[in-house]
């Protein structure tokens, strides 16, 4: 137990100090040591967690928080949400003050340009993970993709969206082949 | 149920990485490579993420600076 509990103190402290650009940046790591490494989720309990993540109100890293909790229950749900939240907020309380002071300066601006695009490579890293982790087959890859192009071109809410990816697959599932 | 919900939420993710991968395009080659590279690293070959970060993020800091300085 205690281990477990050390063992998820040093998966996601250092993956908290990493978190550029959000927690979408982190979920094709946390997915392969997670799934891969650790063997605590299966492919898709963790799609699953993810799903909830989504569809909660909160935070994203609230997918952190589930993974605390399926591996370790309440314990393991507060030092996740510990490790993942607190490194962090403390980074950002020390950055703050001298972001504030030297606003617009050259290395200020070279440190958001930089980090931008290896931050976009970590989210689509996070998007191949995750359809690749998808259990139901073509017709649940189908969704993510029709889901994807509606979120490009509308501004439909997210948890409808779900919804109505629920539908589709209820409504599919049993008609196409897997 | 939580198969289509699953789905339907993965395609935020990748819209997220879509968008995101739009703007850094638009910043030119430079930026394009080490977006590629992050997600090759990561996506493809399951390089650590902390290590990854801190190779390409000071190494693309550093070449906007030398950009910003430039112009």
């Amino acid at each position: 137990m205690r281990s477990t509990l050390v063992a998820l103190l040093a998966l996601f402290v250092p993956l908290s100090l990493v978190s550029v650009g959000g927690g979408q940046t982190l979920v094709a790591e946390i997915h392969r040591q997670v799934v891969a490494n650790h063997h605590w989720l299966t492919e898709g309990q963790f799609v699953d967690a993810f799903a909830i993540s989504r569809m909660a109100p909160g935070p994203g890293s609230l997918l952190v928080t589930l993974i605390g909790w399926h591996v370790a229950g309440l314990a393991g749900a507060l030092v996740a949400s510990f490790a993942i939240f607190a490194p962090t907020a403390l980074l950002v309380y020390g950055l703050a003050r001298l972001w504030a002071r030297y606003r617009g300066a050259r290395w200020q601006l070279a440190l958001e340009a930089g980090l931008r695009p290896v931050a976009a490579g970590m989210i689509l890293a996070s998007g191949l993970v995750l359809i690749q982790a998808l259990e139901g087959g073509w017709l649940a890859r189908g969704i993510a993709v029709a889901s994807t192009g509606t979120l490009m071109v509308t501004r439909v809410n997210p948890l409808l969206l779900m919804a109505a990816g629920a539908v589709v697959f209820i409504a599919l599932h049993g008609v196409l082949p897997a | 149920m939580l198969d289509g919900v699953g789905a339907a939420a993965v395609g935020l993710s990748l819209q997220m990485g879509l968008v995101a991968a739009r703007r850094a395009a638009a910043k030119g080659a430079a930026s394009i490579a080490i977006m590629v590279a992050a997600f090759v690293a990561v996506g493809l070959l399951g390089v650590s993420l902390p290590l990854v970060v801190l190779v390409l993020g000071p190494a693309s800091v550093a070449l906007a600076y030398w950009q910003l300085s430039r112009a």
